[in-house]
């Protein structure tokens, strides 16, 4: 009796250890599976993020070259669509030859807005005003001796960003009475929707137009100095004006087009169609 | 219960255990020399994703207002003015000077140079004769695990060569280092890959 329960002992105690024994087995096997699936892996969400970035190349592409030929009022340039499909198709090629992906993209449908160029004449007061409407894309030409207000009233929907804008020389070119870096006593080309000034990126914080707000409207007045060269975008939407002075030039702009984006490697395929918003967004 | 059936639980069991201990013990010799592809003594593969990551992430920042592409065309320096240009542009920068002209170098000396990092820069684009390239900054020959990263950007016809601001490289493309390759009517010039190694 006494040797059959020291047995038994035996039995349990020794069950006991083979099953601690199969615990730290299967916690050891499942490690190296986990290690194996994060060194597999890696490659691929690398892949993902390089598919991110080609998109976005894509789409800056399309944004810059569908811009060009918006203002290209005198039809300098062919077609939007054929130059977007030719830098996508060249984009594509280059592709090719640096690495074992194709990243491609193709136009399949616009929506059309209005560009428009034109002059505010030499005196004061000429005044160009645009209603109910949403503007994507403005610029001015300024000389020294110009003087120029722009006046956005509440926007539909939103905060106004800067209601009451001004651009002078004053010893050096001011905007709201604060100077302008990277410019001295130069004509100065200012893009009120983005703040560049001669390609300086940024160079007037808070610029006076947001292209993703609808605003009752955007008037620019000229105050003092020659002839103000504009260029403008807008989205044209119903029931919108606009009270433009005499020399004013106008054409169909393409306001978003949809388009779609393709890539493939080995680690990630991927096809998206998507609406590339031409102007209303961030920039 | 039986003694002798006991006893014969006790061994199978002890015999279970013997064989488990040498599978334990050669499974933990293995794991204790793990062959991964850092063993050759390459870099660690995350190490390598994140510096990819780190050098894709810089041109992007570079690009994002355009500074890139300046970059890009930024043949009109001190020996290269307006009236000598030339396709045989082999102009390439030390990562001091390439700091001050771009903002690319500056990322990158931060990001790179200042831990130790090298890096070289080239430009890839198409041309006449399919592609060509030059190497903006030169830091010779890149080992076997160097991360590569590339970012391709579009020239324009009305972009101003730099630094001067003075022409068009639609004016100067009969002898801009980069030729003009798309149709007369598109507004785009060349599209050029910029190809940044690091190591």
């Amino acid at each position: 009796m006494v040797t059959d329960t020291s047995d038994r002992g035996q039995v349990i105690l020794i069950g006991a250890v083979a099953l601690a024994f199969i615990i730290v087995g299967i916690v050891i096997v499942f490690n190296g599976v986990l290690y194996a699936e994060t060194i597999s892996s890696s490659s691929t969400s690398q892949g993902a993020a390089d598919a991110k970035v080609s998109e976005n190349e894509l789409e800056r592409t399309t944004i810059d070259i569908v811009h060009k030929s918006n203002m290209d009022i005198d039809n300098e340039y062919g077609n939007s669509d054929d130059s977007v499909n030719e830098a996508l198709e060249a984009y594509q090629t280059l592709k090719a030859n640096s690495s074992a992906t194709t990243a491609s993209g193709t136009i399949t449908e616009n929506e059309y807005g209005e560009a428009a160029v034109g002059t505010l004449e030499s005196g004061a007061d000429d005044e160009l005003r645009i209603e109910d409407d949403t503007v994507g894309h403005m610029t001015v030409s300024l000389d020294t001796t110009d003087e120029l207000e722009i006046n956005t009233s509440e926007p539909a929907l939103g905060p106004d960003p800067n209601p009451e804008a001004k651009l002078e020389h004053n010893g050096g070119w001011e905007y709201n009475d604060t100077p302008i870096e990277g410019v001295d006593d130069e004509p100065i080309d200012v893009d009120l929707v983005s703040g560049t000034v001669n390609g300086h990126p940024n160079a007037i914080e808070d610029p006076p137009i947001d292209p993703t707000e609808e605003y009752d409207n955007v008037t620019l007045t000229h105050i003092d100095g020659g002839e103000i060269p504009y260029g403008f975008v807008r989205q044209d939407s119903a029931g919108s004006d606009v009270d433009d002075p005499t020399d004013h030039d106008s054409a169909n702009a393409v306001w978003s087009v949809d388009a779609d984006w393709a890539y493939d490697s080995a680690d990630v395929s991927f096809s998206r169609d998507n609406t590339v918003e031409i102007y209303e967004r961030e920039r | 219960m039986n003694s002798d059936t006991a006893r014969g639980q006790a061994f199978t069991l002890e015999g279970f255990i013997g064989a488990m201990l040498i599978l334990m013990a050669v499974l933990f010799a293995m794991q204790a020399a793990v062959i991964t592809p850092s063993t050759g003594g390459a870099a660690d593969r995350s190490v390598q994703a994140q510096t990819q990551q780190e050098a894709q992430d810089a041109l992007v920042v570079a690009n994002q207002d355009g500074n890139l592409s300046e970059t890009l065309s930024r043949w009109d320096d001190d020996e290269f003015d307006g009236d000598e240009l030339n396709r045989d542009f082999t102009r390439s920068y030390t990562t001091e000077e390439f700091e001050n002209v771009s903002k690319l170098g500056a990322i990158l000396n931060e990001s790179f140079v200042d831990d130790g990092w090298s890096y070289t820069l080239e430009a890839h684009y198409p041309d006449s004769d399919g592609t060509d390239q030059y190497i903006l900054v030169d830091n010779g020959e890149p080992p076997a695990d160097a991360v590569t990263a590339s970012h391709t950007v579009v020239l324009y016809d009305d972009q101003y060569v730099m630094p001067e601001r003075q022409q068009t490289l639609e004016e100067t493309a009969d002898e801009a280092p980069i030729p003009r390759e798309f149709d007369d009517d598109n507004p785009a010039y060349n599209t050029v890959e910029v190809r940044l190694l690091v190591w």
